[in-house]
């Protein structure tokens, strides 16, 4: 669903266990002024409780978007983005990989697993905020996504 | 049981005389048996090499892997320091975030050279027919801003298809030709890539014209994180010819350099002819 107006605000989701990385991604978010809501949960369980609408997340709104770091406690990645991708509803919604790992082992399974895209968080702010606000200006401006 | 026999010898100094000489007489079979016997041990201590190495390089491997994300965790949020608090602290505060900036920048670039020099090993293709002409060629477009930066010259004498990794040779070749356009000397580069052919062998070189690097380093430049020269003065992270050196004896191969500091250097290396059979890899 694109968006109707550049002032409406999308949820989007983002699994990730290090709150360093989770403060980077707030930060760039917040330099680039992208009218996305970020909600963060820490590991795989959450993430699939979180999509779920279980428990304490009942009343969230459905992420337009999510971001999925590959090496988490508990419920791994890779395990999400499996449980995601074979769900019929869930599938539907992007999941950008964002995550350390350079290995092409890694990158072939996340593909293999229908991820959307691949990409590896980078050691310089400046470029992190580019690959946020591109992930925005293509996933949710660009782009046409299902309602 | 010995053998006692004597022969006549001329030593030094003109004088002659009869000295016993000790043999060992060994039967056949055990002399067999000896020989066996230091096959196996040899077998032994090649695989015990070759478990040592690999041990290394999965070391190198994890302790890139493990710094990666705490250096990356340091770098962005002493960016972000900078970024936001650079000149609204006071000029004490400016330079001591300029300092941890430049110490997470070069401790990067160290992290980034210790992957690189696991992944010749981890990341290794297997070895087909590889023509070096297009390794060089790869290579040297691939440098061709900084060819074009510097004015050089690269000349390329034709080369002959090697059995080899050709992804690493052309990032050997863009390795020697990139470091022969960085210590220039601030004359013109002229950099010299071929091959010569000593005692049945293939010798490949890369000659410049460049500083040159004095006969007591000559072994130095190969070894990982070693400089010869201060930062300000050239850039590079000192891990180039340690790939280099990994490359070329992944292939079983040696390199060394020939130079004097001013005349210039000439790094050799050698890619046996491998019709027989590869080298063993250290990879499980």
């Amino acid at each position: 669903m694109s968006r109707a107006a550049k002032t409406e605000v999308t949820e989007v989701l983002l699994v990730e266990d290090s709150p360093g990385d989770t403060r980077l991604t707030l930060e760039a978010i917040r330099d680039c002024d992208l009218p996305l809501n970020l909600n963060v949960v820490r590991d795989g369980f959450e993430a699939m409780a979180f999509l779920h609408r279980e428990g304490r997340y009942s009343a969230v709104e459905r992420p337009a978007l999510i971001l999925l770091d590959l090496n988490l406690p508990g419920k791994g990645g890779r395990e999400v983005l499996s449980e995601i991708k074979g769900d019929p509803e869930l599938r539907r919604i992007p999941v950008v990989v964002l995550t350390t790992s350079q290995s092409e082992d890694d990158i072939g399974l996340a593909y293999g697993l229908h991820a959307n895209c691949y990409i590896r968080k980078p050691a310089d702010t400046n470029q992190l905020s580019g690959i946020v606000k591109g992930i925005e200006d293509f996933w949710l401006t660009k782009v046409r996504l299902p309602c | 049981m010995r053998n006692h026999r004597s022969a006549r010898v001329r030593v030094a100094g003109g004088k002659s005389g009869r000295v016993a000489i000790e043999e060992a007489r060994l039967p056949a079979d055990t002399t067999g048996r000896a020989i066996a016997q230091m096959r196996r041990e040899l077998d032994v201590m090649r695989e015990r090499e070759s478990l040592l190495k690999h041990e290394l390089d999965e070391f190198i491997r994890l302790t890139a892997h493990d710094l990666h994300e705490p250096l990356r965790m340091v770098s962005c949020y002493v960016q972000l320091l900078e970024r936001r608090y650079c000149g609204r602290l006071d000029s004490d505060a400016d330079e001591f975030i300029q300092f941890a900036m430049d110490g997470a920048r070069r401790m990067q670039a160290m992290v980034d050279g210790l992957s690189a020099l696991s992944r010749v090993t981890s990341a290794g293709r297997p070895f087909r027919t590889a023509d070096l002409n297009a390794s060089v060629q790869s290579a040297v477009s691939a440098l061709r801003p900084a060819i074009d930066e510097a004015g050089a010259v690269v000349r390329c004498d034709t080369l002959p298809s090697v059995l080899a990794d050709g992804a690493q040779l052309e990032q050997l070749y863009h390795n020697l030709i990139g470091n022969a356009l960085r210590f220039s000397n601030g004359r013109r580069p002229r950099v010299h890539v071929g091959v010569e052919n000593k005692s049945g062998e293939h010798v490949f070189f890369v000659r410049d014209n460049g500083i040159g690097i004095d006969p007591r380093y000559a072994e130095k430049v190969f070894v990982m994180f070693q400089r010869l020269h201060a930062r300000d003065e050239y850039e590079g992270n000192g891990i180039g010819l340690a790939v280099c050196k990994r490359i070329v004896e992944r292939h079983g191969g040696r390199i060394w350099v020939e130079s004097e500091p001013g005349k210039g250097a000439a790094f050799r290396f050698t890619i046996p002819d491998r019709k027989e059979g590869l080298p063993k890899e250290t990879k499980p």
